[in-house]
C-alpha cells in the first residue's frame, strides 16, 4: 500500500486549481507528510510558478517516460520544507506526449516513496483530464460559486465516478459571504444540492492568493489569511482529521475582523 | 313482410352469411331447388351490397352438383350485378369442383390474413440516480429518473418522462412526434423542454417554477399543471 494519488480538477479554467495543489501540497508537507505535486497541464505548466519553483526545473515527467532521465533527477525538492517535491510538465510539448497507462505507471513509482501524491488537471475534459486522472485514486473538485463553474463541476463529477474515482469530495472556491448573503452567489448548500458530494472545504476570496501566485510562496507556507487557515483545513480533512468548517461572517464585518488582525499582526 | 332468407348463422334449406377472417362466406344450401335458389339470392344482393368497400366473399356450393348452366346464371344474376369480389368457389361435389376449375374459377379457400402482430412495447428506462452534466439518457421506450436530471443533462426518450427529483436539463418526450408523451417532474426548473414535436421555453418567472408538474400535449400545445391541484394536494 503506498501513497494516496489525488488529482486536483475541475473542468472550467481558471478556478484555482493550481492555487489549490500549491497550497494543499504545502500545508500536507508542513505536516510531516512527504509529497509531490504533479503538474499534469502538459504545454500549460504553472505550478511551478505559484510554487516558486520555476527556476530549478530541469527534467519534466515526460523526460522521466521518454526514459531521457530517472525518476528523482526530475523531482525538483522544495528547500522551504521538508518532505515537499514538484514534478513538472513540459512547457514546449502538448498533451498528446502522455497516454493514461503512463500516467498510472508513473503514479505507481512514485506511491511506495509519497504519502500523497497530487495531481494538478487541465481544464477541460479532453485528454488531458483523462491522462491526470488515470494515475489518481481519488478526486478534489474545485469549482467556484458561480454557475458556469458549479455546471462544469458537475460534469467532471460525472466522469470521475464513471472512472472509479472515490471519494470525490469538493472545494468552493471564492466565496463571498457578502454576496451569498445577498442573494447573488450560490450558498454552499445550493452547490451541495447540485453536486451531491462531499464538502471537503470552503476557500473565500482572497487578494493575498494573487500576491502569493505572483510572489511564488503559496499561502499554506505560513501567511496568516483567511484562504491560507482553509487550505489548511482542507489539508487536515485530507489526513483524516475532524476539524470543523469555518463560519463565514459577511463581507462588512469580514473586512473589520481583517483590518482587527492586520492592526494586531495576528 | 320482412325478408330473413340470409341469416347470420345457417339453417336448413336458407342461404346463409358467414364471417371469415378472409371475409364473407356465402353458404348456398345442397336442399334447394335451383329456381329457388336463384329467387332467394334476389334478396342476397341488397346486403352483399352493403359490404365494406373490397371485402371479398367466397361461394361453398356444398354438395350440389352444378352444371355449367348453373354457374353462369350465379355469375350472370348474382356476381356481377352485385359487384361481388369473389374470392372463391368452394364445392364437395367433383364434378361441380371440375366445371368450377375448368371455368377459370379459383377452388381454393384463401386462407385467413394472419392476426396482426403488435410490436412490444419497449420497457421502460429505470434510472435509479441523477444525470449530471454531459450524460444523457436514451430510451425508445418511456424513462424514470429516480433523482435529478441537473443543467446540462439530456433524457430523450420515444415516450414519457418522469423525473422524480429537479428537471433542469433537457427533456425531449415522445420524440418520433408522439402526441400522447408526457413529461413530470418533481421540481420543474427547466430552460427548454420538448414534447413531440413542440418545444417550450420557460423561466424562473412562470408560476410553476420549482413546483410538481405534468405536462402534457393537447390540441398541439403544451399543457403544465401543477400536480398538487391534480392529486387533490393544497
Amino acid at each position: 500500500m503506498g501513497g494516496r494519488a489525488i488529482v486536483v480538477t475541475s473542468g472550467k479554467g481558471g478556478v484555482g486549481k493550481t492555487t489549490s495543489t500549491a497550497n494543499i501540497a504545502v500545508a500536507l508537507a508542513r505536516a510531516g507528510k512527504k509529497v509531490v505535486a504533479i503538474d499534469a497541464d502538459i504545454g500549460l505548466r504553472n505550478l511551478d510558478v505559484v510554487m516558486g519553483l520555476e527556476n530549478r526545473v530541469v527534467y519534466t515527467f515526460i523526460d522521466v517516460i521518454e526514459e531521457n532521465c530517472k525518476l528523482n533527477q526530475a523531482l525538483v525538492r522544495d528547500k522551504r520544507v521538508d518532505n515537499l517535491f514538484l514534478l513538472p510538465a513540459a512547457q514546449t510539448r502538448t498533451k498528446d506526449a502522455v497516454g493514461p497507462e503512463q500516467m498510472v505507471a508513473l503514479c505507481d513509482q512514485l506511491r511506495p516513496d509519497f504519502d500523497f501524491i497530487l495531481l494538478d488537471c487541465p481544464a477541460g475534459i479532453e485528454g488531458g483530464f483523462k491522462n491526470a486522472s488515470a494515475g489518481a485514486d481519488e478526486a478534489l473538485v474545485v469549482t467556484t460559486p458561480e454557475v458556469p463553474s458549479v455546471r462544469d463541476a458537475d460534469r467532471i463529477i460525472g466522469m470521475l465516478e464513471s472512472m472509479g474515482k472515490s471519494p470525490i469530495r469538493l472545494i468552493i472556491n471564492r466565496f463571498r459571504a457578502n454576496m451569498v448573503q445577498d442573494g447573488d452567489m450560490l450558498d454552499q448548500e445550493d452547490i451541495l444540492d447540485i453536486l451531491s458530494v462531499k464538502l471537503i472545504g470552503i476557500v473565500p476570496e482572497d487578494d493575498s492568493v494573487i500576491k502569493s501566485s505572483n510572489r511564488g510562496e503559496p499561502l499554506t507556507f505560513g501567511y496568516n489569511s483567511p484562504a491560507a487557515q482553509a487550505y489548511s483545513n482542507i489539508a487536515a480533512r485530507l489526513q483524516g482529521q475532524e476539524v470543523p468548517l469555518m463560519k463565514w461572517d459577511t463581507g462588512s464585518s469580514w473586512n473589520l475582523l481583517d483590518g482587527l488582525r492586520r492592526l494586531f499582526r495576528i | 313482410m320482412r325478408d330473413n332468407s340470409v341469416k347470420a348463422k345457417g339453417r336448413p334449406g336458407e342461404i346463409s352469411l358467414k364471417g371469415m377472417g378472409y371475409g364473407l362466406k356465402m353458404l348456398l344450401p345442397d336442399s334447394l331447388p335451383e329456381d329457388e335458389l336463384m329467387e332467394k339470392l334476389k334478396h342476397v344482393l341488397p346486403r352483399t351490397s352493403q359490404l365494406p368497400m373490397g371485402e371479398g366473399i367466397v361461394m361453398d356450393l356444398g354438395l350440389r352438383d352444378c352444371p355449367e348452366e348453373l354457374i353462369l346464371k350465379l355469375l350472370s344474376r348474382v356476381v356481377w350485378p352485385g359487384k361481388l369480389r369473389v374470392l372463391a368457389w368452394l364445392s364437395s361435389h367433383e364434378g361441380t369442383l371440375r366445371r368450377l376449375r375448368d371455368a377459370g374459377l379459383s377452388t381454393k379457400e384463401p386462407a385467413p390474413p394472419a392476426p396482426p402482430v403488435f410490436a412490444p412495447r419497449p420497457h421502460a428506462l429505470i434510472l435509479y440516480q441523477s444525470l449530471r452534466s454531459g450524460q444523457r439518457a436514451d430510451s425508445d421506450g418511456d424513462v424514470v429518473l429516480w433523482g435529478h436530471l441537473n443543467a446540462g443533462a439530456e433524457i430523450s426518450a420515444a415516450g414519457s418522462v418522469i423525473v422524480l427529483g429537479r428537471l433542469k436539463g433537457l427533456v425531449h418526450a415522445g420524440r418520433d412526434e408522439r402526441e400522447d408523451a408526457y413529461v413530470f417532474a418533481g421540481s420543474f426548473e427547466p430552460q427548454q423542454l420538448r414534447v413531440g414535436s413542440k418545444l417550450s421555453f420557460s423561466d424562473a418567472s412562470r408560476e410553476w417554477w420549482q413546483k410538481p408538474v405534468l405536462i402534457t400535449l393537447q390540441d398541439g400545445k403544451l399543457i403544465v399543471r401543477e400536480t398538487a391541484s391534480l392529486m387533490g394536494l393544497s
